[in-house]
């Protein structure tokens, strides 16, 4: 069943990577770093699923992997709530994550263990984020701005509102659930699998629905 | 190994509230300073709204004052000169002991030359046709006049529903197309105008295009002519989108509600 999960996951990264990179050039700005942050999990993934496959600590990836995608999504926010919110403060942000994974990846948890700690606060932003979008979106002067694009804008954003929601869970309560089995520990990762491939089901989805007069 | 009653429930529950807190804390930061930038835009937008009107405003006045301006010298040129010339020569004939009928013949000319100006001012004031005729052969007899003017073809469709338009929507289509149709004539060398009307769901759908050399929409923003449709359509509660077809020539897309 776990390999089905594993194998899912792998799919769907490339479906939507393969979306990404023929539709690239004629995605809307929002929608191009949503791209970068796809080709991102892409690269992080085939590597990473081939060393767990061989038995080989892969926590490295993440350990890259986290503040890079970080930065990636701050950016689309940043561009997704542009006029309404200084986005000085989303940089500050962006730059005082970075600083705190660089931080804890060389003084706490070294780069051969899950790295929780950022992977929490990470979700945790991005959880505040994609909740803000949401409110912002439910006002009629927001709405009328986005108009264009706003169903796609609610499928990413619902995408990385479930995924990164989950995962906080998931990464916060993880060092409980390993302490008590390493099946919870499995369970755990094939949870995150889960979400996982419900957040590009959703971009994918996301971007299937731009207006196509966007993408010409 | 740690078993589940060594795990403290304070020590999952507490940071647990902290995040819970944190999001809310986040959340409402966010949405704090969303207010201010939505209360920011939205006092843009209305002072925007606002310069627009008061534009809209000047432009009526300009436009009406610039039509004055044209009957008063109208008036002036053609209907005061030749009174005028009128009365010097039945002042002439006032001094003569006998008139004969080649006397008059000339005085007879003039006035008849006063009477076809005045039909024509008041025409351009009140188009008859469109009174007597209705919208669509009014809006013909402008299009007869561009073919005369400039060999201009012209197609024109009108849905069969457009028969009883309200008189003030007549009035400002005649007004609207015969500002488009004079803007073809003058600038746009184009040898075709094509007009089409159509009444659906309680809305006018106007089309209008032309085959010329298509639209400066730099210049035609401040272009009295276009400002005057546009104060039209206004007047209408309309809407309009207008611009180079992409076949080259005109093209504008009126949109007016009947039932408001």
């Amino acid at each position: 069943m776990s390999w089905l999960v594993f194998f899912a996951t792998n799919v769907i990264i490339l479906v939507v990577s393969a979306y990404v990179i023929v539709f690239y050039s004629k995605l809307y700005q929002e929608f191009r770093v949503i791209g970068v942050y796809v080709l991102l999990a892409l690269a992080i993934q085939i590597p990473s699923y081939l060393m767990g496959v061989n038995q080989m600590n892969n926590m490295f990836f993440l350990h890259i992997y986290v503040p890079s995608s970080f930065v990636i999504l701050t950016e689309f926010y940043k561009k997704s709530l542009k006029g309404f919110i200084n986005s000085r403060w989303l940089d500050l942000i962006s730059i005082v994550f970075v600083l705190f994974s660089i931080l804890n990846s060389i003084f706490i948890q070294s780069i051969d263990t899950f790295n929780s700690y950022a992977l929490t606060l990470e979700c945790l932003l991005i959880v505040i984020y994609s909740l803000s979008l949401f409110i912002l979106l439910l006002n009629s002067t927001a709405k009328d701005e986005k108009r264009s694009i706003l169903g796609s804008l609610l499928w990413v954003n619902s995408g990385l509102f479930i995924y990164h929601t989950i995962n906080l869970f998931l990464s916060y309560f993880g060092d409980l659930l390993t302490t008590f089995s390493s099946v919870n520990f499995r369970l755990s990762w094939i949870m995150h699998s889960f979400i996982y491939i419900a957040q590009f089901s959703c971009i994918l989805i996301g971007l299937w629905k731009l207006p196509k007069k966007l993408i010409s | 190994m740690e078993t589940a009653q060594e795990v403290d429930f304070l020590t999952i529950l507490v940071p647990l509230a902290g995040i819970i807190l944190i999001i809310t804390v986040g959340v409402i930061l966010m949405y704090l300073q969303f207010q201010r930038s939505i209360f920011r835009q939205e006092l843009a937008n209305e002072e925007l709204k606002s310069l627009h009107q008061k534009q809209l405003l000047q432009r009526t006045i300009e436009v009406q004052e610039q039509e004055r301006k044209r009957i008063a010298m109208d008036l002036h040129d053609e209907l005061g000169a030749i009174l005028s010339i009128s009365r010097m020569q039945l002042l002439q004939l006032e001094s003569q002991d006998e008139i004969s009928k080649e006397d008059i013949g000339p005085v007879r000319d003039l006035i008849e030359n006063t009477l076809a100006s005045t039909r024509r001012i008041s025409h351009e004031l009140m188009p008859l046709q469109l009174e007597k005729l209705g919208l669509e052969n009014a809006l013909l007899s402008l299009l007869t006049k561009a073919k005369e003017s400039g060999e201009i073809e012209s197609n024109i469709a009108i849905s069969e529903s457009c028969d009883e338009l309200p008189w003030m929507v007549e009035l400002g289509l005649y007004r609207i197309f015969s500002e488009l149709i004079n803007n073809t004539i003058k600038h746009a060398d184009a040898t075709t105008i094509e007009i089409s009307i159509l009444l659906e769901d309680g809305q006018l759908f106007c089309r209008y295009s032309d085959n010329g050399k298509g639209i400066n929409l730099d210049t035609s923003v401040t272009g009295l002519g276009m400002q005057s449709v546009e104060n039209r359509i206004d007047a209408l509660q309309g809407s309009w989108e207008y611009g180079d077809r992409s076949s080259g020539g005109f093209f504008a897309r009126i949109r007016i509600p009947l039932n408001k």
